[in-house]
């Protein structure tokens, strides 16, 4: 029997007759009324946004029960129900995720990172040893060397025998750390403890307030302060101190290195398609995956001060025209799978948790603004950003620029500046922003700084871009160079002379690099006492392709400038002062390095490169198979934009959607691979929302991308031909088949609109009718608002000569081609809705 | 300094903008026992539509009487959640849905929504509609389909919800949900075709009553 398929209608009609109508017994309505009646109703939204003052309340709250629970632990110091989580005695307490050997644990077994430790062992460390412990919710202890540290049994403690320790705790956990003389009581605080003898330990409070205790009695300790709690005595107080200073052996800040003495790095396999992130110790040892993204990611970073988060920067991979007999579709040049083809995620390298990024957090980000840089305050509370705001409905008029501060807590919005700021940084207290305008109105270009609470402005009377402050905040090193004519207007470089300004003594800015060279990325020795930068040798008469460059460091008044690194042909992509300030870790294009700031001695290899991240047979055999899966996801995407183009969407639709699925697939398939779901199920869900649109409105897009193609091919054409136009489309199709070269791959990638399949395509609309074509009288160019196709679906869509607008196409229209035109000016084609007119 | 004091100038116009949704959630905080009346309004027709909604799952008649309830107890009591009272319609839905996932997940051993199971118990509820053979094909065919295409056919054909009152109910991206439908409905008519439906006696003029004349003839 011959059997016609249903179509979409009949089907549908023949679902909705399955469905049955149920009455719903007697008496149920009322006795669902009584039991609405009986449930007690809170108005307590699930979430809630507080104002200031909500917030500020919340915070009085939150402040007391802290002090109560204080108050409790004092008279009850081992009270079990205090924030006890569930399961912790049988669970592991704490995870090692920094460690520099010799540590040890319990019977002298050595620890290493990923290591877990339970409640109740001991963790040593030696000399030159240290160790950084983290427990389930995010606390976490560091260790110097020569430290004992051992967890007490109730989970919940422990017990600082000797050595020194600093401790971070949330807010959300309470630990007390006790010590040979007295305890200290932690929840959200930031304490450094060393003990000095057997009856001496000096605690100083980096952040909160932390109660000491002993026999003698108990003292509240501010943070700044640093106390003495002795054995024999009552704790006291403590002396206010530079509490950064105190505990300096911490302290550190990267690109490269997080505060915790960790490495990132990317290994591309494959490279466009998928980007795994590694990390390994600042010493190069205990490498292992983190995550794996769909994508491609340059470098890993940088940290998240403060934090072992990292912020991953992802393109999406490209598609070309599917080579179906090497079932591949991914190249280096081509479209972007996603819509927004680059994503930013945070990625907690402990927990292996990530996320998009949107520095905005907790808000969405401000729907009016367009945002050019978007940088967090040091104690990310507050976010800057440059950009504009739409102000009205017209997008060219009612537009302000301006530099904005946000802050995170109440959502409140500050304008602080007017006008374009092209690079601004914070000062480390935050108190300052110090911005620049690579495109100045006034052309001034001057450097100002403006108050981020109060928006008073100072100029400094100096002209420079990416500036930095010194890490005590006093000194201030920019870019400055001479404003070079970048054919749209005069721009600032931001590669030219580094000078440092003094912000106290407003003495004259000191030159501190080549005065010849042009220099780039100033960054401070964490000590301040030398910049770090990049030295491109741009005038010393080099070809542009063999500009080397290299890594330079210099006091800060100018004196001793000295090479410390040159990558010869290869080229460094990132470099950061270690936190001890006696090294400098450079990432290259072929791994991590580690070179002497003073110039001296070899770099050290840490390695970071494909063959010495080595996985297990199990994980490289999923990742082998991950692989082939993606990159069959990307053909099968190819396949579909093909077919979407050749007008068959249920073809389309199906391919699409087959990508979904692999992509959705990815993370359960292969757990070993360790993918990011929030990337791997952000193309999922953007392929099967193009899988999912109604018929029409992809035929549409379909006939629009075909005009668009044949707008770019008509001219092409005339360029080639002397003005004159192909009367038909087989003669376009005759010579655009001379341009197709099956077996030049340059050519391909170059002239992709010409393929066979795409031509066949394009002379038609999508719903398979063919476009009604007028040329222009032979010999003769088209008038301005001739009307070249229409398309006889699509009412709303033709082709007009207008005037060829300044640089459009100029990327193909070659100057020699240009000459066969001697009536009036090159026209180009413009694709208009025809109801604009 | 010239384009200092410029700047001074331009800064001391500084502006500040709340962010707008903190007011708007605190009034709809403010029309909670609004919405309550709303609810309370629409009990009878809404207590239909979930009541039906749990048996056309397959839910036995008394389950479905406990999850109407527990449906609208929920509703009463986050009742604030309610945006929109003119989506108060989906928004039982949503509700309906998660009980209903929870009571599957608690009767674990039913592998499968058994919608097939009408078939069993003879004709429909409802006298007046005429539940043809092909009707109840559908239905086995339907209960075929996995949950994850189940559920947006469903919504859509059998409850009636836009696409996008149907992908807030299932918590899904509208185009995740229109992909769901379309594949859905790939699949019912590959299982209809199985079942013998589909030829050229359902695609011409008044289907049904030919196709379940020629199936009763095999």
């Amino acid at each position: 029997m011959k059997r016609f398929p249903m179509d979409r209608k009949q089907l549908e009609r023949l679902i909705r007759s399955g469905k049955t109508d149920h009455e719903p017994p007697d008496g149920l309505a009322d006795r669902v009324r009584a039991a609405m009646a009986a449930s007690p109703v809170t108005e307590r939204p699930r979430r809630r946004r507080l104002g200031r003052a909500g917030k500020v309340a919340a915070l009085w709250a939150a402040a007391a029960a802290v002090a109560l629970v204080g108050a409790a632990v004092v008279r009850q110091p081992g009270a079990e129900q205090l924030n006890a989580p569930a399961g912790i005695e049988s669970g592991p307490l704490v995870s090692v995720i920094a460690a520099r050997q010799p540590v040890t644990y319990d019977d002298g077994e050595p620890l290493a990172v990923g290591d877990r430790v339970r409640a109740g062992s001991a963790v040593r460390t030696g000399a030159g040893g240290r160790v950084t412990l983290i427990t389930r919710r995010g606390s976490e202890f560091t260790l110097a060397a020569d430290t004992e540290l051992a967890l007490n049994a109730d989970g919940q403690s422990a017990s600082l025998r000797a050595g020194r320790v600093y401790c971070r705790t949330r807010r959300s956990e309470f630990s007390a750390v006790e010590t040979p003389a007295g305890s200290i009581y932690l929840l959200g605080t930031t304490v450094d403890a060393a003990v000095e003898d057997e009856q001496t330990v000096a605690v100083t409070v980096v952040e909160g307030k932390v109660r000491l205790s002993n026999a003698h009695g108990q003292a509240l300790v501010d943070s700044g302060r640093k106390a003495l709690l002795i054995a024999s005595l009552p704790p006291e107080a403590g002396q206010p101190v530079n509490a950064v200073a105190e505990t300096a052996w911490y302290d550190g800040r990267g690109e490269v290195v997080s505060d915790f003495g960790e490495i990132a790095y990317s290994i591309r396999r494959v490279p466009q398609l998928v980007s795994e992130v590694w990390a390994m110790n600042a010493d190069g040892t205990g490498k292992h995956r983190v995550k794996s993204y769909v994508g491609s990611s340059w470098s890993p970073g940088p940290w998240v001060p403060g934090e072992r988060t990292l912020m991953v920067s992802l393109h999406s991979p490209v598609w070309t025209f599917p080579d179906f007999e090497k079932r591949i579709a991914v190249a280096n040049r081509g479209a972007s799978m996603l819509k927004e083809w680059r994503r930013t995620w945070l990625l907690d390298v402990v927990t292996g948790q990530d996320s998009v990024h949107n520095p905005f957090y907790p808000f969405d980000q401000p729907s009016e603004y367009h945002f050019w840089d978007v940088v967090s305050s040091p104690d990310r509370t507050r976010v800057a950003f440059s950009g504009g705001r739409r102000t009205g409905p017209d997008p060219f008029k009612d537009y302000e620029l301006g530099l904005w501060v946000c802050d995170l807590e109440s959502g409140q919005l500050t304008k602080l500046l007017d006008g374009g700021w092209d690079s601004f940084a914070w000062s480390w207290d935050g108190s300052m922003i110090a911005a620049s305008e690579a495109h100045s109105s006034n052309e001034d270009y001057e450097l100002v700084l403006v108050d981020a609470d109060d928006a008073t402005v100072v100029g400094l009377g100096v002209r420079g871009l990416n500036a930095t402050f010194s890490p005590d905040g006093n000194r201030i090193a920019y870019v400055d160079d001479d404003q070079r004519d970048y054919g749209d207007g005069t721009w600032l470089s931001d590669r030219g002379r580094i000078y440092v300004l003094d912000l106290v003594q407003g003495r004259e800015p000191r030159l501190v690099s080549p005065a010849t060279e042009r220099s780039s990325r100033p960054r401070w020795s964490p000590d301040g006492q030398h910049l770090l930068y990049r030295v491109l040798y741009y005038r010393r008469g080099h070809e542009p392709g063999e500009s080397p460059r290299s890594l330079v460091v210099a006091a800060s008044d100018g004196t001793q400038v000295r090479e410390v690194y040159n990558p010869g042909a290869g080229y460094c992509k990132q470099a950061a002062w270690a936190p001890s300030g006696d090294a400098i870790y450079v990432s290259t294009d072929e791994g991590l390095l580690v070179v002497d700031p003073d110039g001296s001695g070899l770099p050290a290899d840490l390695g970071g490169t494909e063959e010495d991240s080595a996985l297990s047979a199990a994980e490289q055999e999923q990742t082998e198979a991950a692989i082939a899966d993606i990159q069959e996801a990307v053909f099968q995407y190819a396949v579909g934009k093909l077919r979407e183009f050749e007008g068959k969407p249920a073809e389309a639709k199906d391919r699409y959607g087959a990508a979904a699925d692999l992509f959705a697939s990815l993370p359960w398939k292969y757990p070993l691979v360790g993918f990011s779901t929030s990337n791997v199920l952000l193309y999922a869900e953007e392929l099967e929302a193009m899988a999912g649109r109604p018929d029409e409105a992809m035929q549409a897009a379909t006939c629009k991308s075909h005009l668009n193609h044949l707008s770019l091919l008509l001219p092409w054409y005339a360029n080639e031909h002397d003005g004159v136009f192909p009367r038909d489309f087989s003669e376009l199709g005759q010579w655009t088949a001379t341009k197709n070269e099956p077996d030049n791959e340059a050519a391909i990638n170059e002239w992709q609109i010409c393929r066979p399949e795409v031509a066949a395509a394009t002379s038609k609309c999508s719903m398979g009718d063919a476009y009604v074509y007028t040329p222009p009288a032979s010999g003769a160019l088209p008038e301005v608002g001739d009307v070249l196709l229409t398309c006889p679906n699509h009412a709303d869509f033709e082709i007009v000569w207008e005037r060829n607008r300044e640089g459009r196409h100029e990327g193909w229209l070659e100057p020699t081609h240009l000459e066969g035109f001697s009536v009036g000016p090159v026209g180009s084609l413009a694709l208009e809705p025809r109801d604009a007119e | 300094m010239r384009s200092c004091e410029a700047k001074k100038h331009a800064v001391s116009a500084k502006k500040t903008a709340p962010i707008p949704h903190i007011t708007q959630w605190e009034r709809a905080m403010d029309q909670a026992a609004d919405k309550r009346e709303a609810l309370s309004a629409a009990l009878e027709s809404r207590l239909r539509d979930i009541y039906s909604y749990f048996r056309r799952l397959g839910v036995d008649a008394a389950s479905a009487e406990d999850l109407a309830q527990d449906t609208f107890v929920d509703a009463w009591r986050s009742v604030p959640g309610l945006r929109d009272e003119r989506k108060l319609r989906g928004w039982l839905y949503r509700i309906a849905h998660r009980r209903y996932l929870k009571y599957k997940d608690k009767t674990v051993s039913n592998a499968t929504v058994q919608i097939g199971e009408d078939l069993a118990a003879g004709p429909s509820h409802n006298p007046g509609s005429d539940d043809s053979l092909a009707a109840q094909m559908v239905r086995k065919a339907l209960g075929t389909l996995p949950e994850k295409y189940l559920h947006p056919l469903a919504l859509v054909y059998w409850e009636e919800l836009s696409y996008q009152e149907a992908a807030r109910v299932l918590s899904l991206p509208i185009g995740t949900l229109a992909w769901r439908v379309h594949k859905a409905l790939k699949l019912m008519r590959q299982a209809l075709a199985e079942e013998g439906i589909g030829d050229e006696t359902v695609s011409n003029g008044p289907q049904t009553a030919r196709a379940t004349d020629s199936l009763r003839k095999d």
